[in-house]
């Protein structure tokens, strides 16, 4: 096996993501399925040849520093599930302790 | 502070907000101050299909930064996803540098207790700020948070060092210096208050002479230069108590509270930090030419550093007025100017640390709002150095030059300042005054000496303070002596 269902489990977790038991079964199958195929692309020699972070040799179009038009706070706001003014409200996150 | 047998061991983070007009990836604008949310769009706002365009000023700014701190500036540099989830960070991750920053190994050199010290740079890359969580109360107490999203992907640089800083002080200076290099590249306005310059640091200790880095912790949320000097002193006391006691340090990030003035930890309910950096798909990578770099390179101005030296080697001040004077940009070129209409650096360092500096502060006027000119004082100096008026006179009539604007040449003789330097009417007021206090004359010959002060009190009295005061003394000495 290629990948554990631990580490399934906890990738889950890192992406909020609920998985049935079953899920965790099925994805670890498939994912180790995937990293097998994978492994094909390892008896490649790449020795001298550099890293890509992306397909196609193409560089990055860059934009002119100018201030364009925004949401009007109506229009930003619109889709919040709660808001106070024209503030998301969320429920809070860090605890502090010691 | 000393911690016996341990040093501190010291990396910082530096988040510098980039004086662009627009957002790192959209067009929004960056303004701070603005109504919650109003500086929004799909883009920074993170909504489904929206794609990150770099603002090319951005890149600009980072390269800018990057030569000032002599890096190398890597002709091809990859963005990356940081993901974590944060209500602060729309997107669920954060879209920043990672593998091949733009700018790296480079340093900054600082000035401790008159000794050059170099830290080295490690990285300076570019990314977007996250949103702000307001609360109502404290954070710690809140039941709930509200989010605006106005600061969400203003562009950043984020400044890391080397764990080469060993005491709280020199942090400290190492900040003020990187904030200046910072304000003099108008790259950044340095404002602390509203967060615009943030630091966060690594902190271990260790014992003297070892070699090998102890276990870190991270302080977050340190936005004054005070507040960043006592949170590393508590710290590196607290580590030390514990290695001391024969405890361990654990690697966590611990918050610094200003009222208590101790670090807590920072426990989220989440476990521990796995970002899963990968690269960004929704950019391709940067490429920077020679050409570009060259470019920016030609346009860069004098660093404070540079400055500094050349404060003190050409005009040559003590290091105690170059400190003061490049405290503040717009100081440093207030001073500039004066002294290039009246070269005496060491006079008009004097007069702007005194005289220029107090109304400043009381009004709390910046140089370049002043109303007495650089020209001005320069002619304020002239008038005093060529004779015209004394330097006591200078001194008491600079508040209201200051305040009025009125040059100098117009106000002294508008109000009848001029010293007097015809030798026979300080001479015919002198034989006044000796005349008027026999008593006085008779004890003066008789060797009571100090009483010649009294004398030049009593012709400047009469001549309202108006006699040339070298004048003065030289006759008068001669006719009471006569």
């Amino acid at each position: 096996m290629k990948i554990t269902r631990e580490v399934v489990e906890y990738v889950a977790h890192l992406g909020r993501l609920e998985l049935e038991p079953q899920e965790v079964e099925l994805y670890t199958l498939q994912i180790d399925r995937i990293l097998q195929y994978m492994d094909a692309l390892n008896s490649l020699d790449t020795e001298g040849i550099e890293p890509t972070s992306h397909a196609i040799p193409v560089v990055c179009v860059l934009r002119e520093d100018q201030v364009k038009s925004s949401f009007s706070t109506d229009e930003s706001t619109q889709n919040a599930p709660e808001r106070k003014g024209y503030f998301f409200k969320v429920p809070p996150i860090i605890e502090v302790g010691e | 502070m000393v911690y016996g047998d341990y040093e501190g061991v010291m990396g910082l983070e530096v988040h510098a907000h980039l004086l662009t007009n627009s957002k790192i990836f959209c067009g929004c604008s960056t303004k701070f101050g603005a109504e919650p949310n109003s500086h929004t769009c799909p883009t920074c706002m993170g909504l489904p299909g929206a794609l990150p365009v770099l603002n090319k000023k951005v890149v600009d700014f980072a390269i800018k930064l990057g030569l000032a701190l002599h890096c190398t500036i890597n002709k091809k540099s990859i963005f990356a996803r940081k993901n974590y989830y944060y209500p602060d960070l729309p997107k669920g991750y954060q879209i920043s540098q990672y593998e091949e920053p733009l700018c790296t190994d480079g340093y900054l050199d600082i000035y401790e207790n008159g000794e050059k010290r170099r830290i080295r740079i490690k990285r300076v890359h570019m990314e977007e700020d996250a949103g702000k969580l307001v609360h109502e109360s404290t954070i710690e107490t809140s039941s709930y948070s509200l989010v605006d999203y106005n600061r969400s992907s203003v562009p950043l640089l984020e400044i890391v060092s080397e764990p080469d800083i060993r005491t709280p002080e020199e942090a400290v200076l190492y900040l003020k210096m990187l904030r200046d290099v910072l304000i003099y590249l108008e790259i950044c306005d340095g404002n602390m208050e509203e967060g615009s310059f943030r630091c966060d640091a690594n902190v271990s200790v260790r014992k003297k002479g070892a070699s090998e880095l102890g276990t870190r912790t991270e302080l977050k949320n340190l936005n004054s230069f005070r507040f960043i000097e006592k949170s590393l002193a508590y710290e590196i006391e607290r580590q030390t108590e514990v290695i001391k006691n024969g405890g361990e340090i654990i690697q966590e990030t611990r918050l610094f509270n200003v009222d208590e003035g101790i670090t807590y930890s920072m426990r989220g309910k989440e476990e521990a930090h796995d970002y899963r950096y990968f690269p960004e798909p929704d950019l391709l990578p940067l490429t920077v030419d020679e050409q570009w770099i060259e470019d920016v390179k030609k346009a860069l101005p004098e660093l404070p550093m540079e400055k500094m030296e050349r404060f003190m080697d050409e005009y040559n001040l003590p290091k105690y007025d170059v400190e003061i004077l490049l405290s503040d940009k717009e100081l440093a070129m207030y001073c500039e100017e004066v002294i290039k209409l009246f070269p005496e650096p060491k006079t008009v360092s004097n007069w702007i640390m005194t005289e220029l500096l107090r109304e400043l502060k009381d009004g709390n006027v910046s140089p370049k709002d002043s109303p007495l000119s650089p020209t001005h004082l320069a002619e304020l100096l002239s008038l005093i150095k060529d004779g015209t008026i004394s330097i006591k006179i200078g001194k008491e009539i600079f508040p209201e030059l200051y305040k009025s604007g009125i040059p100098p040449k117009r106000l002294v003789a508008e109000k009848g300042l001029v010293q007097i330097s015809d030798e026979s009417a300080i001479i015919s007021t002198i034989d006044s005054v000796i005349a008027r206090f026999p008593k006085e004359v008779g004890e003066f010959k008789a060797g009571k000496e100090k009483l010649l002060g009294f004398f030049v009190g009593q012709v400047m009295k009469e001549t309202k303070g108006k006699a040339n005061p070298k004048l003065l003394n030289e006759h008068l000495v001669k006719r009471l002596k006569s």
